[in-house]
């Protein structure tokens, strides 16, 4: 009897599936294999991350033990050595010119090994997702994803991910023109073989010396008084907090929101005395960052987004009247 | 000229009027000026904020591929469709310049134009503008709690090292 209800259901499942997009269950499901993969398989290789014209080769690392402890290390191979090592939750950036570490720990119960049904469909509510191809990239047969945004204020991605295994081979983001903002690209990867826990390690730390560590307190959530009046539509509220920066001499609020796919993060911070501050809009491939003053507070929203969004956000960030 | 600006702004010209205007403004780069900054002040007065680089390009190149808007024939009968189409392609060159201006009034450095060279032609645009120093803990920050972070694992951190080695002056 069971049997027979699981022949029915699976018969008549693809007559459900919406006409439109009759793939987009098939892409979502892409989607979400990308993202576990990235964190349940071993794997290690050479990446290379293009970004206005420039490139930079960086080797990675990621381990996952039988118990679930996840170990990641990237290494920049071009120009200065620079490391990031992940444990779990904990993410520390080794810049061997400084020679400071950088700490940062996730969001408790953030390293969920896959992506959560809400931003699932906050993906296919701001997305066209669809099937592509089948391409060959660092030697893998790869099924292509492609993301394209439903309006101007996203970027859009195309995803390569290995066939067998589901892991991302290959990223590119594309403007509302259709060039390429940002890649990551795999040269050379190998998945599932096995991995000395020495590739694990920070070379840095083991050269020895004196380093500097950079860790910003515990982030407390809740209310800011602060708000975005102009929030660009398909993004949502996901974190607000007060947190203290290294460098920073007050705390500093942080609102994140996202469309499921990319997040944007503004940053508010009383208005640093001394320095020159740098106002107005830079950016780093698909990071675009705008800082601006409101009142005595200064103002920097950054994000996965393109430049008229972060400056949309960022002309509307206020306090609210009952708190200032 | 800025009452004619004003005029073709409101729609009120006719066919041929609008078109001469517009010809003289396209002209003109100071009477250009004037018209992007009417547009500005009354988007500021409507409380109205456009924003949108590349914009002001793709109307353009619609305005170009629609002769019948700027170089309207003399018909009574679709002067009065002339004049709202005019009015309509006027309104969103303005959106153009007004987003456009939107971007450069908080861009320091000129709007960056991001690209991957691909092909000679791409290697002449500007490369993405640096990011000032400050912005790094921010981003790492940020990186936290970017759902990039679950589809890419740590790569998406080699943007965070990679603009240090800018600051440091590389």
């Amino acid at each position: 009897m069971r049997t027979w209800l699981l022949a029915a259901a699976l018969a008549i499942a693809p007559v459900a599936a919406p006409a439109a997009e009759p793939q987009a269950g098939d892409a979502m499901g892409w989607l979400q294999r990308i993202a576990t993969a990235a964190r349940t398989l071993n794997y290690s290789g050479t990446f290379i991350y293009e970004h206005g014209g420039r490139a930079e080769t960086s080797r990675i690392v990621h381990f996952v033990d039988p118990g679930g402890n996840e170990m990641e290390r990237l290494e920049s191979l071009d120009g200065p050595p620079r490391e990031v090592i992940r444990n779990n939750d904990e993410v520390k950036c080794y810049l061997s010119e400084s020679r400071t570490v950088k700490i940062e720990k996730r969001r408790p119960g953030k390293a969920f090994p896959s992506l959560l049904p809400q931003q699932l469909s906050s993906v296919a509510e701001n997305y066209t997702v669809r099937l592509g191809g089948q391409e060959r990239v660092a030697g893998l047969d790869c099924q292509v994803l492609v993301l394209e945004p439903r309006d101007g204020l996203r970027y859009g991605h195309r995803l390569w991910a290995d066939a067998a295994t589901g892991l991302l081979v290959k990223a590119v983001m594309v403007n509302d023109k259709g060039q390429p903002v940002e890649q990551f690209k795999f040269t050379q990867l190998s998945i599932g073989a096995p991995i000395d826990r020495d590739m694990l390690k920070p070379k840095a730390a083991a050269a020895g010396g004196e380093w500097r560590e950079e860790r910003p307190s515990h982030p407390v959530e809740g209310d800011s008084g602060w708000s975005i009046g102009n929030q660009p539509s398909g993004f949502k509220k996901v974190m607000e907090m007060k947190r203290d920066l290294p460098g920073k001499g007050a705390p500093v609020t942080h609102i994140v929101i996202s469309d499921g796919l990319v997040a944007i993060s503004v940053f508010i911070e009383p208005m640093p005395r001394g320095d020159k501050v740098v106002r107005g809009l830079s950016s780093q491939g698909a990071i675009n960052v705008v800082t601006r003053p409101v009142g005595d507070h200064l103002v920097t929203v950054l994000g996965e987004a393109p430049p008229a969004t972060v400056v949309q956000i960022a002309n509307s960030v206020t306090a609210r009247a009952a708190r200032q | 000229m800025t009452r004619e600006i004003s005029e073709l702004m409101d729609g009120e010209l006719d066919a041929a009027e609008a078109e001469d205007i517009i010809s003289r403004v396209k002209a003109n780069q100071e009477l250009e000026r004037d018209w992007s900054l009417y547009h500005l002040i009354g988007d500021t007065i409507r409380q109205q904020a456009f924003y949108s680089p590349g914009l002001t390009a793709q109307v353009s190149g619609r305005l170009a591929a629609e002769p019948t808007v700027l170089a309207p024939r003399a018909r009574p009968a679709r002067e009065k469709y002339m004049r709202y189409a005019l009015s309509a392609a006027a309104s969103v060159a303005a959106v153009a310049v007004v987003a456009w201006i939107g971007i450069q009034g908080v861009t320091e450095a000129p709007a960056p134009q991001l690209a991957l060279v691909q092909d000679p032609a791409a290697q002449a645009r500007p490369a993405s503008v640096p990011m000032p120093n400050r912005v790094n803990d921010y981003l790492l920050a940020h990186q936290e709690y970017s759902p990039s972070s679950v589809v890419h694992g740590v790569v998406p951190y080699v943007r965070t090292v990679s603009m240090t080695a800018e600051a440091g002056g590389r």
